[in-house]
């Protein structure tokens, strides 16, 4: 992986070096699980996931256009109450039941960790997503986490 | 992420969900933990909140029970740096989903000669919502877990410890 410019945010022509993209274990055990369910193909995976999950590369905040907008990106949430360092990546109408699946990201300096994705349900299931990523970030800030790669 | 302690109304909150958990007959060592974690990780404190506030829907509450205990293994199993385990690539995972489902229903069939879930779920201490979550999905079941239920049933960790496991 070599060095990228980027232009916003940063001097012009200013090499940044790329973001890590830590795939941890709750990322990778969610994945298991969706595979299981058949939630998205692996055209979507190729086609899409995969490469809105490598604009990360690009840093937080990202210069990508995609991450102004909220439909795709933006800051976790509980009641309304921003997690701090806590993000959510969003896809709408994905693989073939047409559902919303959620990527939780927690920020880290020049790294970004995937955490636990799932399906989008009612509001009881998004409260316990949310609880639960809190307590990834908690685990991640002491670093207290496994990881399973980098993409 | 911003330190959390609980502050005085949520501790009185929290004696309360205490004791309706175990008025719905949680188990002791589960609702310590769950409530010595809910002290400073605020996850774990919202989990036993919502739990308290879904009372009515029984479904509901064993997924949230099936959480908290999966937020207190995530910190007893929790290395204390980045622990870099084997990358698994993505074309690998149809067959760790198969091998995962594979082992599972090994230790179900083990499970049920013993008694069934309520009746191992009881002898390991291991909530019955989280063991019927744990047999019933594709996640990699965790290793403490298993010998838990090894313990339980007397089972040589051979017989019990899989391939897939984290």
């Amino acid at each position: 992986m070599g060095t990228q410019t980027i232009s916003s945010g940063s001097p012009p022509g200013v090499a940044l070096p790329p973001w890590d993209i830590i795939i941890t274990e709750w990322a990778l055990d969610s994945y298991l699980s969706l595979k299981k369910q058949a939630v998205f193909t692996d055209a979507d995976y190729g086609d899409v996931l995969r490469p809105d999950v490598e604009l990360l590369r690009e840093g937080i905040p990202s210069p990508h256009a995609k991450f102004g907008n909220s439909q795709f990106w933006g800051p976790a949430k509980q009641q309304n109450v921003i997690l701090h360092g806590g993000y959510k990546m969003k896809w709408h109408q994905l693989g073939p039941g047409k559902v919303q699946l959620r990527l939780p990201v927690a920020v880290e300096t020049n790294q970004t960790l995937l955490c636990e994705a799932y399906v989008k349900g009612n509001v009881a299931t998004e409260a316990r997503k949310m609880a639960r990523f809190k307590t990834h970030m908690n685990l991640i800030s002491q670093g207290r986490y496994a990881w399973r790669g980098k993409l | 992420m911003i330190p959390f302690k609980t502050t005085p109304e949520q501790v009185i909150n929290l004696a309360k969900i205490v004791t309706d958990m175990n008025q719905a007959g949680l188990s002791r060592d589960f609702i310590v933990d769950a409530s010595e974690l809910a002290r400073s990780d605020q996850g774990v404190y919202d989990l036993m909140n919502l739990w308290l506030h879904v009372g009515s829907n029984p479904a509901e509450r064993n997924e949230i029970v099936a959480d908290i205990q999966e937020s207190i293994d995530d910190y007893r199993d929790a290395p204390t740096a980045p622990l870099k385990k084997p990358y698994i690539n993505y074309t690998s995972l149809d067959s760790v989903v198969q091998g995962i489902l594979k082992e599972k229903a090994k230790l179900r069939q083990l499970i049920d000669r013993n008694g069934g879930v309520s009746v191992v779920a009881q002898k390991s201490g291991i909530p019955q919502p989280s063991l019927s979550r744990m047999l019933n999905s594709t996640s990699m079941p965790r290793r403490s877990t298993l010998y838990r239920i090894a313990n339980a049933l007397d089972l040589s960790e051979s017989e019990i410890v899989a391939e897939w496991t984290r």
